[in-house]
């Protein structure tokens, strides 16, 4: 391969030059968005750990090679190929996730490890996919973003009705459980910034409505691996209430404090305020009735009422 | 709960042992840094592609950590 057909963009081998024609179609990021959820809900979610691992990582490996430099100033290609960069992060937080060796450490301690390391990795990323660091750090809350995070204290206290698990076992010393609060929150941050930030920002770019209904399944698809129904429809319809507060104002500063709000009142404040509870099977099944009605909602409302895009940052894509 | 150490992800981890981890998951991390490595160099002398360089780098990053620290806590195990 001549060195001027990599100075073009072309990387070496095949796959990348077929990439770079298939990149061109606005439809190839929703096509990688289906193909993480597919790794998602297919292998890791029923227990196939290795192999929704091996499929993460070939996901990173052949995202990164549809995403060669843009030739010319097509901006659809360039918004098409900083999406499909942005979705790199997705299967990286599985494939760092179970690299690193956290058998003897809390659970704690590893969620702030992998929270460390891919938020990091989000803020590298932000650059290469025209976004800059300063859009996607959660500063200020105005008084109109209110609504999104009273959503995150609310979906908080209901999630805690379903039986959320507690951040911390019962009896534990008082450094475990500031650790414990400090992880939640942390990757509460990083779980923001990469899925409404990163991932959302770019989809958005190419198509605004279906960009945040994609990013909102993509959040609420790295939860199936959890083994509660009602608690993943919590917090997808979370996603979706954050992703809109997004898609309006451009700001992560609301969803961060929303998302914080959920994770510590669920796992922290209300258990221990009002003690562990057991939810009913009646209670569980009327509550996965009414969050499936929610989500379904909102999701037709975000279809049928479309948000004005956010205003960009002046980074030049290509 | 969070998405991105989920109980199905730590479950995973707690029932394995570092050596048996390393063998699985390690070698899936390390399989996919040399590679990202290797393009990356490849790239790097061509002397182009500094966005693609960057993107290269900060998915490399987190891998680099992740395959250290699992060395170093084989290597621990060994000499303890």
């Amino acid at each position: 391969m001549s060195a001027s057909r990599v100075a073009r963009g072309v990387t070496p081998g095949s796959a990348a030059i077929s990439a770079d024609v298939v990149v061109r179609h606005p439809i190839a990021p929703f096509v990688c968005v289906a193909a993480c959820i597919f790794v998602q809900a297919a292998l890791i979610a029923p227990g196939d750990v290795l192999a929704g691992d091996a499929a993460d990582a070939v996901l990173v490996f052949l995202l990164l090679q549809a995403a060669p430099r843009p030739i010319g100033r097509n901006a659809q290609f360039s918004r098409a190929r900083a999406a499909i960069l942005a979705l790199v992060l997705v299967p990286l937080i599985r494939v760092v996730g179970l690299a690193l060796p956290l058998r003897d450490g809390s659970g704690a301690a590893g969620v702030l490890s992998v929270a460390i390391l891919i938020g990091g990795a989000a803020l590298g990323l932000a650059p290469a996919v025209g976004l800059s660091r300063r859009t996607l750090l959660p500063t200020g809350l105005a008084r109109s973003q209110l609504p999104t995070v009273l959503v995150g204290l609310v979906l908080g206290v209901f999630a805690y009705l379903l039986g959320a698990p507690s951040l911390w076992s019962s009896g534990a010393p008082s450094p475990q459980v500031m650790l414990a609060v400090l992880a939640a929150a942390c990757a509460a941050v990083v779980e923001e910034i990469v899925f409404r930030g990163v991932v959302q920002l770019t989809l958005q770019r190419v198509a605004l409505v279906t960009g945040m209904l994609a990013s909102s399944a993509l959040f609420a698809a790295t939860y199936l691996e959890s083994y509660s129904g009602p608690l993943i429809l919590a917090y997808a319809l979370a996603g979706l209430m954050f992703a809109r507060s997004v898609a309006r104002t451009g700001a992560l500063g609301a969803p961060v404090v929303g998302h914080i709000l959920l994770v510590l009142g669920a796992g922290a404040l209300w258990p221990t305020l009002f003690g562990r509870v057991h939810p009913s099977p009646i209670f569980e099944s009327c509550s996965t009735i009414a969050l499936v009605l929610a989500v379904a909602v909102m999701t037709v409302i975000s279809i049928v009422r479309p948000l004005q895009p956010p205003s960009g940052d002046g980074v030049d894509l290509s | 709960m969070t998405g991105l150490l989920p109980d199905r992800i730590r479950d995973a981890i707690a029932n394995t042992s570092v050596f048996a981890a390393s063998k699985s998951f390690g070698v899936v991390a390390l399989s996919l840094l040399v590679m990202l490595l290797l393009e990356r160099e490849t790239l790097r002398m061509a002397g182009f592609q500094r966005g693609r360089l960057l993107a290269l780098t900060v998915v490399s990053a987190p891998l680099l950590i992740a395959v250290a620290l699992t060395i170093v806590a084989r290597f621990a195990i060994v000499i303890h």
